[in-house]
């Protein structure tokens, strides 16, 4: 636990016993390994300076991850840059390219229609969830306790088959398209998603129980790598790190996209900042997402009918090779008029951003993410300075710092 | 288009003679030039209205081909009253650069780092200019257009199936 006051203050520990202090790598880990550090897909390392086991620095160190996204997609056609865009998260892929897909549409000046957004929606919703699960179960994880662990990890489980069901089909297989999705709700969505919200309801109620309410865990995280609304402003940290600080932001809320003027949801705030207070505004918007969830699945089957694509050239599947100018203009993409856009969707990991920029002619002329886990990752050496070593991991696994989106 | 809502923002930017224009709802766009930007951003920071506490982004634009050069884009929030600025600045070269934001925002510490990594733009007075993404003997600045884009490399005979 981290102390008030300057931690340096008095003599070396280390020096004080004859040993000089030590600095130690913390990471890196494959992305795949499913561990504390790579539970968000990690490729991020720590190099720790310390006074026994006390931080006196450290240094956050990102970039092996690094796939050159943003060349990568300012060469291809519009459309074309979906797939990598989906790769931007962790469990919550659509949620990037959802934010994505907006940007590029606003440049165009086109809407999509009402079911297209509604849809959109309730598939964000269900990736927020399964990303907030994996956060929970790696910080679990963190501070050993694996029965908490493994509950989040059904939790996640349930949210990824809510999503399957929704897209009908697995991750990173590109529902999410410009101008719409690509598939409507299968036969039998109600009831099977009824279902699976009760199951997730269950299932956090569980963590709840075996986490939030355990005495260890609150002893491991009260007090733990805090951070006050000033810093994360100063730092432009936000997601749930910046609202357990007590800032009340959250883009769906402070600049309404898709349709999330009409639902009804609570944005929760923390007081202390520290990674309790973290930990229960994760928990929390995991409800306020089923909540969501239920108002979309609801508006799907009342109101919301119709077309979930736009028709239009360049923006509508062509479903028949007998219009050969319709299927050129389908490969070649949509086009997009000159301007630029930026623009912010609330992502699980914090304010995703694209800023996109088009001559009017073929390729993007820049296409930038703002990613939230960089500057979560930047933040991190003024929340850990003079905390202990045990604190630096589950700091790490609470700001659920996504790789493929701190790197790109 | 003008709303009253943006004046006093613009008014604090009066006598620095810069464009500035509303953009979409609570949206402020306002073009610089490099002597006047560091000014221009910290009077948006300072402002008394709506202070842009936050920085909510900082990138760079290759413009070349169109007649133009590089541009820093910087992209602002007001937590209170959520209004938004994007203030641009058109970098003479790169090698000269634009004034460093990170004594107003620490936040553009690695934002700066990342610009200065793909598109080769110097920040002046950075306290920590080096690579972030990239390792520290790559050559080149990828995300320039005249830096091509790697043709895909050839699968090694062994590997193919």
């Amino acid at each position: 636990m981290s102390e008030s006051g300057d931690p340096l203050r008095g003599a070396s520990l280390s020096r004080s016993l004859g040993f000089s202090e030590a600095i130690v790598e913390v990471g890196m880990t494959h992305p795949s390994v499913r561990r504390v550090l790579s539970s968000s897909g990690g490729s991020i390392g720590f190099l720790v300076s310390l006074d026994d086991e006390r931080i006196v620095d450290l240094e956050v160190e990102i970039g092996l991850g690094h796939r050159g996204f943003e060349k990568q997609v300012e060469s291809l056609p519009w459309h074309r840059a979906l797939p990598y865009v989906s790769r931007l998260g962790f469990a919550g892929g659509l949620l990037a390219e959802v934010g994505f897909c907006l940007a590029v549409e606003s440049l165009a000046a086109v809407s999509v229609p009402e079911r297209a957004i509604w849809l959109r929606m309730l598939g964000c919703e269900a990736a927020r969830m399964a990303d907030h699960f994996a956060r929970l179960s790696a910080v679990a994880c963190a501070i050993g306790l694996p029965v908490a662990e493994s509950t989040a990890q059904r939790g996640e489980v349930l949210a990824a088959r809510l999503l399957e069901r929704i897209t009908r089909r697995g991750p990173l297989d590109g529902w999410v398209r410009l101008g719409g999705v690509a598939t409507d709700l299968p036969e039998g969505f109600d009831e099977a998603a009824i279902e699976l919200c009760k199951t997730l309801e269950a299932v956090l109620a569980r963590f709840e129980k075996v986490a939030v309410d355990n005495p260890s865990a609150q002893w491991r995280l009260r007090g733990l790598a805090p951070l006050s609304i000033e810093a994360c402003l100063a730092w432009s940290v936000t997601g749930p790190t910046a609202r357990a600080a007590g800032a009340p932001m959250d883009v769906r809320r402070d600049a309404p996209y898709l349709a999330y003027q009409d639902v009804a949801f609570d944005v929760p705030t923390g007081g202390n900042g520290d990674g309790f207070d973290r930990l229960l505004v994760v928990v929390e918007e995991i409800r306020q997402s089923l909540r969501i969830v239920g108002q979309c699945r609801e508006r799907l089957a009342s109101r919301a009918h119709g077309a979930i694509r736009m028709d239009a050239p360049g923006w509508s599947t062509c479903e028949s090779d007998d219009d050969p100018d319709r299927a050129a203009r389908w490969i070649d993409g949509p086009s997009i008029p000159a301007g630029e856009v930026a623009l912010s969707i609330e992502s699980s990991t914090g304010e995703l951003g694209f800023f996109v920029v088009s001559d009017g002619e073929g390729l993007p002329r820049r296409i930038h993410c703002r990613a939230p886990s960089l500057l979560h990752a930047q933040a991190m050496p003024s929340m850990l300075r003079g905390a202990h070593l045990d604190d630096l991991l589950p700091t790490a696994a609470l700001l659920h710092l996504v790789s493929g989106e701190c790197d790109r | 288009m003008t709303d009253s809502r943006d004046r006093p923002t613009a008014d604090a930017l009066a006598d620095l003679e810069i464009q500035v224009a509303p953009g979409h709802a609570q949206e402020l766009r306002i073009v610089a030039d490099d002597a006047r930007a560091y000014e221009a951003l910290k009077r948006l920071r300072d402002d008394p209205e709506a202070p842009m506490q936050r920085l909510v982004d900082l990138t760079a634009v290759d413009r070349s081909g169109a007649g133009e050069g590089f541009e820093v884009v910087y992209r602002l929030h007001s937590p209170g009253t959520n209004r938004v600025a994007i203030l641009r600045v058109p970098v003479a070269s790169a090698e000269a650069g634009v004034d460093s934001v990170v004594w107003l925002w620490p936040a553009a510490n690695w934002l700066e780092r990342e610009v200065f990594d793909l598109f080769g733009i110097r920040f002046r007075t950075h306290p920590d200019l080096r690579r972030i993404l990239l390792e520290p003997d790559f050559e080149g600045a990828p995300l320039r257009k005249d830096y091509p884009r790697q043709p895909d490399l050839p699968v090694p005979p062994e590997d193919r199936t």
